[in-house]
């Protein structure tokens, strides 16, 4: 399961370790994950599709190594400081969580 | 780059078809692999996926300038409307031409009597002083000798003027004609500022009594009508007078003429 607003998160620190299409994306995830985060696909590319609107995600077509043709996405500069911006807020978040489950009777 | 999406929206969409192509054969790929057969692999990675129509146009709405889109089909469905019924489009249509003609005519006389500034010098400046019988409840004249008491008197005021209307009998040349004007004390340009377009404004020892009469006059209607002028037979400089200053005493300039026997 995923919290929601996280998804654009991941997408873009996963596109920020280089261009990769939609279904890496969601490969990738399940693995660093180890499989504790899945991804609905159906959510997927609305979601890719909004974040390359907003200009954080530049797409282009290439081959990939299996020899076919796929949309790959990468991190614009916008991208890199709104997932820093975004990262920042959830450690912010995280943190602030945690302080108040781990306070002692 | 953006915009290009717009105008060419079957290569967006085809391009959108391939990516989601790309990303089910994927899956299907990666189960066959894991054992499953091609025709599991198949529904499997279809449900897995979802929605797929809705997950297209949920990205549709994130097409660059959709909006545009949106746009134009909301203003072509309402064309199409309002030509199915043409009675309620009348009626609009009717509404909205009322609408905005009686607000502009509001506006417009808004615009002339409260907005725009006199067309003299120093507007601001400029105070209308007038006799005021409570007891009548209307505001009365002044005689000129009371004039000239405030005129010496007062310390308020830079400078004041007096004006009453007044009818003129025109009876030369050609038939004789009825115009409105002013009677003026001499001081009247000078007071509002207006510069006069040709020759010279009233002296002050023409306001004394004896002194020749002197007139200005205008082309437009307010001193004299300017049809008493058309086709008369004034003299050509007349005549290059008139159309030198055409529109009216207020917001024009003004010229002067000597008066000629029968004029007054």
């Amino acid at each position: 399961m995923l919290l929601q607003g996280t998804l654009d998160m991941l997408i873009l620190k996963v596109a920020a370790l280089g261009p990769i299409h939609g279904y890496a994306i969601v490969r990738r995830i399940q693995q660093i994950s180890r499989d504790a985060l899945e991804i609905r696909q159906g959510s997927l590319y609305p979601a890719l599709y909004r974040l390359e609107n907003r200009g954080w995600l530049k797409s282009e077509w290439k081959i990939t190594e299996g020899g076919r043709e796929a949309k790959f996405y990468s991190l614009t500069k916008t991208g890199k400081q709104q997932l820093k911006a975004e990262t920042a807020e959830w450690k912010r978040l995280c943190d602030a969580i945690s302080l108040v489950l781990e306070t002692v009777d | 780059m953006k915009w290009k999406s717009w105008f060419n929206r079957r290569r967006w969409e085809r391009q959108m078809d391939a990516e989601f192509q790309f990303h089910l054969e994927s899956q299907i790929n990666d189960y066959v692999e894991q054992g499953l057969s091609r025709e599991d692999a198949q529904s499997r990675a279809r449900r897995e996926f979802g929605g797929l129509d809705l997950a297209k146009e949920e990205c549709r709405d994130q097409r660059p300038f959709e909006w545009l889109d949106h746009l134009l089909r909301d203003f072509r469905y309402a064309a199409r409307s309002l030509r199915k019924s043409p009675g309620f489009t009348a009626a609009a249509i009717l509404t909205l031409a009322l609408g905005i003609g009686a607000n502009t005519a509001i506006f417009t006389v808004l615009h002339g009597v409260v907005l725009t500034p006199l067309p003299y010098r120093d507007p601001d400046r400029l105070v209308l002083i007038a006799l005021y019988n409570r007891t009548l409840g209307y505001p009365t004249s002044l005689s000129y000798p009371d004039f000239l008491d405030w005129e010496r008197e007062s310390h308020s005021f830079e400078q004041i003027t007096a004006y009453t209307p007044h009818g003129f009998d025109l009876t030369s040349p050609g038939t004789a004609e009825h115009v409105d004007g002013y009677e003026v004390s001499a001081s009247f340009f000078s007071t509002l500022g207006v510069k006069l377009a040709l020759g010279r404004g009233f002296l002050r020892e023409e306001d004394h009594v004896g002194w020749a009469p002197a007139a200005v006059i205008s082309s437009g209607n307010i001193t004299f009508s300017s049809t008493v002028f058309h086709g008369s037979n004034w003299s050509n400089s007349w005549k290059i007078i008139m159309r030198s200053a055409p529109g009216s005493v207020i917001s024009r300039p003004l010229i002067r003429i000597l008066p000629s026997p029968g004029f007054m």
